[in-house]
């Protein structure tokens, strides 16, 4: 087996961004422009610089692992922090910055030191950058776009308390005007549409009155979403109704350079 | 009588066999495996399902699956599907493990460990037994300065999980670990071939 290549998609989004402390919390924080915070590491609450840098570069090293040789072995290790040493990076980082919550929040999410904020924390910012990579890489290339025009969202994570999100692609279906996207749900059960829909982009906006979205036509779409989106063919895609077999398939409308450098 | 039969020949073959070399070039071909082939071992990743103690999950395959890309190399026409996650050449390949930073690995032997390190958990204390060391945790009514009983929620780890006990066993220490390497964690270079070859069929119409 190789070794990896590292996923540049991912990387190149993630190092465009740039730091944007904020005290506001999270409702004041969706009230931003989404290519303002498409384009940012920032954290509700969080007006410290260099904990968002760190936080930049913990999430570089859990996309880009190394390989390297460490003093005396002969075998290549990976490098790079997971999610449990990831937290303890961040909240070491924390400490250095003199942070200490506020009895009154203490443990909570509210507490930017809490393993629940530093889960939330990690994970959005590492999952931002993967899904940012894989809609750069599903909708750049026109010979990728005509081979596979659409998209499914699937579920990657079993939830303890799974959110509708049946329920929410039918509301983003009717506010995005897609009824193929509406009809491949309740015909076949599957809630793919094409690449070029506006679905996706409703989808992250949380259309029906979701508040727990990113603003982003890729995945994760929400906070802890355990979904994603998987390809899908051009023969499958013309079996779901979501066009025809010579019809001429769509990029999504985001313009990619927005995601990266 | 003698006849003659005129036979007009047009060339109808060459722009179809244009056509299907067009739909064969080394740019198409990539733009058809690559996401195939990633989008399989996404699947199969996905497919190795969670802890073997039933403890609940990290979510560990789950994030190899979203860190898993397709590369295309212009250069040799070759694919590379590459799975950027710590932890899944350890699981394929196996070896020993040794501790980098720390004296010892701290193995978490418990559901309220489980994805954690030590450092996530306040007061930790050695015990050493003839099984083993450990590390340890008092029991959740540990109180603050101020007499107060510290909620169960600022002794970190997975609080739902918590009994209530006088002691809690965190983690077990040790020099290092030897895992036997699993090639099944991800699908064979046979099964992706396959997977290329159908959608390659079916695309070149």
């Amino acid at each position: 087996m190789l070794d990896a290549v590292p996923f540049k998609e991912a990387i190149a989004n993630l190092q465009k961004k740039n730091l944007l402390p904020l005290n506001l919390d999270s409702a004041q924080i969706r009230q931003l422009e989404a290519a303002l915070r498409r384009q940012s590491i920032f954290s509700a609450d969080t007006t410290i610089t260099g904990y968002l840098e760190e936080i930049k570069k913990t999430v570089a090293s859990i996309i880009e692992p190394k390989q390297v040789t460490r003093e005396g072995m002969t075998q290549t290790v990976t490098d790079g922090f997971n999610p449990a040493t990831a937290r303890a990076n961040l909240r070491a980082t924390l400490q250095r910055f003199g942070y200490k919550p506020d009895e009154a929040i203490a443990g909570t999410i509210k507490d930017l030191s809490s393993d629940a904020r530093l889960n939330l924390v990690v994970k959005t910012n590492t999952e931002l950058a993967q899904g940012a990579g894989h809609f750069i890489q599903q909708n750049m290339d026109p010979d990728v776009v005509d081979e596979y025009p659409a998209l499914e969202l699937v579920r990657y994570e079993e939830k303890a308390v799974p959110r509708d999100w049946e329920q929410r692609w039918r509301l983003a279906a009717s506010v995005a005007g897609d009824p193929a996207a509406a009809a491949a749900l309740e015909l076949n059960g599957r809630m793919a549409a094409l690449k070029s829909s506006g679905i996706w982009q409703a989808l992250g906006d949380g259309e029906g009155g979701y508040d727990d979205t990113l603003g982003n036509p890729f995945p994760p779409f929400a906070f802890n979403s355990g979904m994603w989106t998987e390809e899908v063919s051009r023969k499958e895609a013309v079996d779901l109704g979501l066009l025809d077999d010579d019809e001429k398939a769509e990029p999504a409308k985001l313009d990619l350079a927005e995601l990266f450098a | 009588m003698s006849t003659a039969y005129k036979v007009s020949v047009t060339d109808n073959a060459t722009p179809a066999i244009d056509a299907k070399l067009a739909q064969c070039s080394p740019a198409r071909l990539r733009a058809i495996v690559g996401p195939a082939c990633a989008k399989h071992v996404r699947t199969h990743l996905l497919g190795n399902g969670t802890n073997k103690r039933g403890w609940p999950s990290t979510h560990f395959w789950p994030d190899a699956a979203r860190s898993t890309s397709w590369f295309a190399n212009a250069s040799d026409s070759t694919v590379i599907i590459s799975i950027n996650k710590i932890g899944v050449r350890q699981r394929y390949y196996g070896g020993t493990i040794t501790p980098v930073k720390a004296k010892a690995l701290a193995i978490p032997i418990s559901p309220v460990s489980y994805g954690h390190v030590p450092a996530d958990f306040p007061g930790l204390f050695l015990l050493r037994t003839k099984k083993g060391a450990y590390l340890c945790q008092g029991g959740s009514s540990e109180k603050n300065t101020r007499g107060r009983v510290r909620g169960q929620k600022l002794a970190g780890g997975n609080k739902s999980r918590r009994q209530t006990a006088a002691l809690t066993f965190l983690f077990k220490l040790v020099g290092s670990v030897t895992q036997t390497g699993d090639q099944s964690v991800v699908p064979s270079a046979d099964e992706l071939m396959q997977v290329a070859m159908t959608r390659i069929t079916e695309a070149v119409k």
